[in-house]
């Protein structure tokens, strides 16, 4: 059983993130300011009525107030909603509460499979943080030194990057979840708390490119300074706070790396028999996986090309975009990316499987219907083996020798 | 003599699925009694075999059960909110309600769900355990029904409710046995 302390800390940790106060749980629980004060210090326990009834008042789970092990997934107080043209604050301020319990529910799933996941090489760098205090250092230099250390310790040479959501979430420790939620006008959220760690919310709506570049950026914000998190706009003026800076050069560095692109562009040019033309600018984006205008905008910054090929092909294009990643637009022909990131959904099904967690949470990790979630659990272990015969798997049994 | 059930969401779906409820707690003279939580939760099933559903499924209709007086609902009150705080500590509420109306009600409780059948264990040593197959398999029996039949209804179950039994269940080879059947 909790204990009053630790339940009076919940809480009053809840009460807190919902925005009432003390006075106004109080009265909407018909108790005295002064109990609601000793419920929360531990020195007074809940009747199992009032337990309920402030469940209800908090919009949070009983189950969650009192399971053994809690994720308060507090975020790193430096993090601050920026004004954004077009976009609501308190929508925004409402996506960013929806990752942080996803954020939980994430380290949740961990803390009951037992998994105590040390951090990765990425992670463990804190030499970029060092570029935000010292003086005189270019950020865009910075922001390619440390693409160049990541696409190293990554093994990634200098070619294309593919795989990126796999690639940070393993190797950097991203947590990274494609939400609806995000308003079209936002490409990227980043937060972070000690809890929780670094995760990312990226627009699902944008094309496959751009949702490759709004990562890459968030992953350099991480790396830069992920206390204070990001939000990132689909579109607008280019950002020049030396952290936005670092970024959008980490971005471009990390995805299209200057040696990689030149040994390209030189192949492409021997193939040709010396011509380069906007196709191939075309099929060099296609191959790294990147926004057009990025792509064009490297090889004129890597003098490989005559200045303006992009305005010139913007100029022709109505109506006229801005500088920034472009916006969020439906109905774009690919599959929308999937919701929640693979990891999360197998340590749902495997903590299942294990029988540490219900149907209906399984359902709510899922955040799906019972019949759906039977489905992804059944699908993972559902195997044919040919000639009609299907086999249940035991996924989360271990295959390790014994030692 | 009506027999009471309490019956848990994950066994009122898989009943629903075969498209006998009514016919199934008739014969075995069942009244099931559910906690309002089920009736909140959004049910819905598939497509059965051949058939075009949306893919979001259609929603469970439970009227025809309560019209046919062997589905009520029964809130959590007195002595079954203390065995729900008991539960809630492991269990999520809605399986943690069922628990604690089944235990307070002196009644067996259906559920095929594992987890909360090892809590409700450890919680109530008493508290009798049925599950979907317990209540299948004499059903179809006590229907009369071909073996083709019984094996439309295990493919219904399947299809539209994803059910497969737990690797406990005494009778989930004689369900995997009428699936094989039914292809």
């Amino acid at each position: 059983m909790i204990s009053s302390t630790a339940l009076g800390g919940r809480i009053a940790s809840t009460r807190k993130r919902s925005g009432l106060t003390q006075a106004e749980l109080a009265r909407r629980l018909e108790l005295s300011r002064t109990t609601l004060v000793a419920v929360e210090k531990g020195e007074r326990r809940m009747s199992d009525g009032e337990l309920i009834r402030c469940a209800e008042i908090l919009a949070v789970s009983l189950h969650e107030l009192l399971r053994p092990g809690w994720v308060e997934g507090a975020i790193a107080p430096r993090f601050r909603l920026p004004r954004l043209e077009e976009v609501d604050r308190g929508e925004l301020q409402g996506v960013v509460e929806v990752l942080r319990q996803l954020a939980c529910k994430l380290v949740t799933l961990e803390q009951l499979l037992d998994i105590r996941r040390p951090p990765s090489q990425i992670e463990a760098i804190g030499t970029f943080h060092a570029f935000g205090t010292a003086a005189g250092l270019d950020p865009r230099l910075a922001a390619e030194s440390a693409a160049q250390m990541v696409r190293a310790h990554l093994g990634l040479g200098d070619g294309p990057a593919v795989a990126l959501d796999e690639l940070f979430e393993v190797e950097a420790g991203l947590k990274i979840f494609y939400l609806e939620e995000l308003p079209p006008s936002v490409a990227g959220l980043l937060i972070w708390g000690s809890e929780i760690g670094a995760n990312v919310a990226i627009q699902p709506r944008l094309p496959r490119e751009l949702r490759r570049w709004a990562l890459a950026h968030e992953l350099g914000r991480c790396l830069f300074d992920p206390e204070a998190g990001d939000v990132l706009p689909a579109r607008g003026r280019e950002r020049k706070q030396t952290a936005d800076v670092f970024a959008a050069s980490f971005a471009k560095a990390f995805l299209l790396p200057g040696p990689g692109v030149s040994r390209q562009f030189a192949d492409r040019c021997r193939s040709n028999v010396g011509r380069f033309t906007v196709a191939d600018v075309v099929r060099m984006a296609g191959l790294f996986e990147v926004p057009l205008r990025e792509m064009a905008l490297r090889l004129e910054e890597l003098g490989l090309v005559a200045r303006g090929i992009y305005e010139g092909l913007a100029a022709r294009a109505a109506p006229a975009k801005t500088a920034g990643m472009g916006e969020a637009k439906a109905g774009s022909g690919e599959p929308p990316p999937p919701r929640l990131p693979a990891r999360y959904v197998a340590l749902a099904c495997d903590a299942f499987e294990l029988e540490l967690i219900s149907e209906r949470e399984l359902v709510d990790y899922l955040e799906t219907d019972r019949v759906s979630a039977r489905g992804v659990y059944q699908t993972r272990r559902l195997r044919d083996l040919g000639e009609g015969v299907e086999v249940e798997l035991e996924l989360a049994r271990s295959v390790l020798r014994a030692a | 003599m009506v027999t009471r059930l309490v019956i848990d969401t994950c066994c009122l779906l898989n009943l629903l699925a075969s498209r006998l409820a009514v016919e199934i707690t008739s014969v075995l003279d069942l009244e099931l009694v559910a906690t309002p939580h089920v009736r909140r939760e959004a049910l819905s099933l598939r497509g059965g075999f051949g058939e075009k559903v949306e893919k979001s499924g259609t929603p469970a209709d439970l009227s025809q059960l309560e019209a046919a007086g062997r589905l009520r609902f029964e809130p959590l009150e007195g002595p079954a909110i203390e065995s729900f705080v008991r539960c809630i500590e492991h269990l999520h509420e809605v399986d943690a309600a069922a628990v604690a109306l089944a235990a307070t009600l002196g009644l067996a409780l259906a559920t095929d769900d594992t987890r909360q059948r090892n809590v409700a264990r450890r919680l109530f040593p008493e508290l009798e355990l049925r599950s979907t197959l317990s209540l299948l398999r004499p059903a179809l029996a006590g229907l009369g029904l071909s073996r083709e039949q019984s094996c439309a209804v295990a493919r219904d179950v399947r299809t539209r409710a994803n059910f497969l039994p737990p690797k406990w269940d005494p009778d989930r080879e004689w369900f995997l046995e009428l699936l094989a059947g039914a292809l």
